[in-house]
């Protein structure tokens, strides 16, 4: 497996790293199989097509739905013509519902041939905590653009009281905003913040237990044209009622300060969810325009062009289609938010 | 068959039907790539009913092998 | 310069020279054998000979001229001469001396030649014979080309497709071809008017490979008329048998490492000893593109080329330092008799799957082992020659 990445794209891209690699696929250092489906050619592999299994609520906090997440679609140059579709083929059959994100300018279209919705772009929610490195990390253009992202508090906001992630118990019904997402229990936070091989996010739970507000973030230090540091916020949510704006709202406020203070020039929240990039919204950020490109999403090293994360799902048999207002995805859903490369090659 | 199956490829590949013969090939055809490969599968499996093996998507590499696939398949003379 | 194995029994060379003054004066002043007999015409008038005569070894160097200039010509290492001086030559005489081979010892690679000086009026002067031994030059490196001696080819399976056409170019390429059948002797004889319809030399042969009296059988025949062997291609095949590994039995596999390697093993067995002697030779077997792309039904047929494969690679380092190379052409899927049972999918899945788009043809094959039996291919051996249309490219 490391030598098919290695050779067909980077030797040192993440998923030649074992840790990650059995962190991603939630397998342990002794198993010998992993949820990846290969193509093989005699004995050289050929293709690959990883699949995360999921569990959504679609539709119903009620009921859980299983589903496929669709990760690393790979082909070598020498894999004969249909193999692909073999893999995608197998892969959907196992469950009814199919999630990718980040799809390839060879994916995407797949998919929508299959029919399968798809989503150009999740909205980025900027906020500006450092104007003057802003400047130099921004377009030449996008000055006015800027002054409308800065970072401003209201007066008073109190801090949140942060509770235990011990106490983490979300009653889902309380959170509408999220009925159509991957669900977000204790489990998956745990795997996917707490227990990440790589990056250090910072889990933070407030409000109460059962309807708590939560944030994750990290900070990733840019490098290339200007330099910094610049905080990922990848989950944000809270209850969708008065009390759970206003703990949202603390909470974010609270973690906004705080990237502040370690002197990150901007924070980013990819988000499908509108009720809860209001929120950053109020606090002084916004939206980054469609097809503009304000500040880099790619920051090792940067990348100064505009980088969409899009988002393609199954058209379920049996399910309903995702609402706008219910739909909640996030930057570091299936294997979003991922490391650009394996520091040891 | 013959016809359909041309009429389908020509679709696909966005080419003449008259420009398919028997050395049309994902090797001959520029616009033979993987995604139009899935169309053309797809296209073929939804026109004649059928639905290919995992073998058989790979196998369906030229027209004639098309030709040869289906009419095997569906029980059905090639012309 | 004549090769030993050109020289038939039989064969004669002569030159004519007339015995002049200026002769006799440089022998005498090279030799410094002045005697009288020869000098002094007034000596001797008053002898037997009543004129002068020349010496006898005067007109016997002259045998030095046709066995180092003629028979064999470069080369000759001429190590013992008897002489009959019978009649006295003299000045003015034309002499014809003639060498004839009367004799050769392959072992030692020297011929005898019986020796005839004649005057003009056809009475022998001087009688003898002569021993040669045939020294050939060797290349800097120790090869031999095919182009200093005669070039004889051996393929077996010759009336077969790949076989057919392998006869024909080498015949093209100046080879005299031996062309082996095992069962279509009408195909073999309509090849061999081929061959000769292109001005070479050629024989039909018979015998079963596996058998190694019939092998040195057939090579003794083809080498008598044809003379020695310096190139054997084996193309013989059989229908491959398509057999799952639930109904295999050992005998199958058996059958066809001897008809692989049993018959590669006879065939070296049998050729090399003689393309030892020249300095040069060249075997050329057929494998299978089978063996890089294997599948689970042709598993006799594999498991035999493979072997043959590995024979033949350690066969050409056994071979190398006697100048005799041995290589392998790996052909895909041909379009002969041998795949009318192959499904029709089969053959246009390989075409598809194939970079340059079609099968091999008998041809293509033929080409490959042209260039392996030439001496173009001077620095290979244990090489395999793929020829697949670029589906394995390694």
């Amino acid at each position: 497996m490391e030598r098919f990445i290695s050779e067909n794209y980077r030797p040192d891209h993440i998923l030649c790293s074992r840790d990650y690699f059995q962190w991603l696929f939630r397998i342990s250092s002794s198993a010998d199989r992993a949820p990846v489906m290969c193509a093989w050619e005699g004995d050289e592999l050929t293709a690959i097509l990883g699949c995360l299994n999921l569990t959504m609520q679609w539709g119903s906090h009620h009921q859980d739905v299983p589903a496929v997440g669709l990760t690393h679609w790979m082909s070598s140059k020498r894999a004969p013509i249909g193999v692909g579709w073999i893999l995608a083929r197998k892969a959907l059959s196992c469950c009814d519902l199919a999630i990718t994100l980040n799809s390839s300018k060879l994916g995407s279209p797949f998919f929508r041939s299959l029919g399968w919705s798809f989503r150009e772009s999740i909205p980025r929610y900027l906020c500006i905590l450092d104007r003057q490195r802003c400047d130099i990390l921004a377009s030449s253009t996008e000055g006015r653009t800027l002054d409308r992202l800065v970072f401003s508090p209201p007066h008073s906001t109190q801090n949140p009281e942060l509770i235990d992630f011990a106490n983490y118990a979300p009653r889902w019904e309380l959170y509408p905003q999220m009925l159509f997402s991957i669900k977000r229990s204790s489990e998956y936070l745990q795997w996917r913040y707490l227990e990440h091989p790589v990056f250090t996010y910072h889990l933070l739970v407030s409000g109460e237990g059962h309807r708590p507000a939560v944030c994750v973030y990290r900070i990733e230090q840019a490098y290339g044209i200007g330099e910094g540091s610049v905080g990922r916020i990848v989950e944000f949510f809270h209850p969708d009622d008065e009390n759970g704006r206003i703990e949202g709202s603390m909470l974010l406020y609270f973690v906004l300060k705080r990237l502040r203070v370690v002197g990150c020039a901007f924070a980013e929240f990819y988000c499908t969810s509108e009720a809860f990039g209001q929120t950053i919204l109020a606090l002084g950020g916004g939206v980054e325009p469609p097809g503009h490109y304000v500040l880099p999403s790619r920051l090792t090293p940067i990348q100064s062009i505009r980088h969409d994360i899009n988002l393609t799902f199954s058209l379920p048999k049996g399910l309903p289609m995702p609402t706008e207002a219910g739909l909640y995805v996030t930057r570091s859903d299936i294997d979003g938010d991922q490391p650009v490369r394996h520091m040891q090659v | 068959m013959e016809d359909k199956i041309r009429r389908i490829m020509s679709a696909v590949f966005g080419v003449p039907m008259e420009s398919i013969d028997g050395l049309t090939s994902h090797q001959t055809l520029e616009q033979w790539d993987s995604l139009s490969h899935m169309k053309l599968v797809t296209a073929l499996e939804e026109e004649f009913g059928v639905v290919f093996s995992d073998s058989e998507i790979l196998e369906l590499l030229s027209y004639p092998l098309v030709l040869l696939i289906l009419s095997e398949k569906t029980g059905t003379p090639r012309r | 310069m004549r090769t030993f194995e050109s020289i038939n029994i039989g064969e004669k060379a002569e030159l004519v020279h007339v015995i002049t003054e200026a002769d006799l004066d440089q022998f005498v002043s090279l030799t410094g054998d002045n005697n009288r007999l020869h000098t002094d015409e007034d000596y001797a008038r008053n002898t037997a000979f009543k004129k002068r005569v020349i010496h006898g070894m005067l007109g016997a160097s002259f045998i030095s001229a046709v066995i180092g200039t003629k028979l064999p010509g470069d080369g000759a290492l001429w190590y013992a001469q008897s002489l009959d001086f019978l009649l006295p030559v003299r000045i003015g005489d034309t002499i014809r001396v003639v060498a004839e081979v009367v004799k050769k010892v392959s072992r030692l690679r020297t011929i005898e030649l019986r020796t005839t000086i004649y005057n003009q009026d056809r009475q022998i002067v001087t009688s003898g014979t002569a021993k040669v031994k045939v020294v050939e030059s060797r290349r800097a490196n120790g090869e031999r080309t095919t182009e200093e001696s005669r070039k004889v080819a051996l393929v077996i399976g010759g009336s077969g497709g790949i076989g057919r056409a392998t006869c024909i170019q080498l015949a093209r390429d100046g080879f005299a071809v031996a062309i082996h059948y095992h069962r279509n002797r009408k195909m073999a004889e309509e090849t061999l008017a081929e061959v000769r319809a292109l001005g070479q030399d050629g024989i039909v042969v018979s015998g079963d490979i596996t058998d190694p009296t019939q092998v040195d059988e057939l090579v003794w025949q083809a080498q008598r008329s044809l003379q020695t062997i310096s190139v054997v291609v084996n193309c013989a095949t059989a229908r491959i048998p398509s057999i799952n590994l639930k109904n295999l039995r050992w005998d199958d596999i058996q059958r066809s490492i001897d008809m692989e390697v049993r018959g590669a093993f006879n065939l070296q067995k049998s050729t090399v000893p003689s393309m030892e002697e020249c300095g040069h030779g060249r075997l050329i077997f057929l494998t299978s593109h089978a063996i890089e792309k294997p599948n689970s039904e042709w598993l006799p047929y594999i498991t035999g080329k493979s072997a043959l494969h590995g024979f033949a690679r350690s066969l050409a380092i056994a071979l190398a330092p006697k100048g005799i190379l041995v290589n392998l052409v790996s052909p895909g899927m041909t379009d002969t008799d041998l795949i009318a049972d192959v499904p029709e999918k089969a053959r246009l899945l390989t075409e598809a799957q194939t970079p340059l788009r079609r099968l091999a043809r008998p041809d293509d094959v033929a080409g490959a082992i042209s260039f392996l039996a030439s001496d173009k291919s001077r620095f290979l051996t244990g090489e395999t020659i793929r020829l697949n249309g670029g589906q394995v490219m390694i």
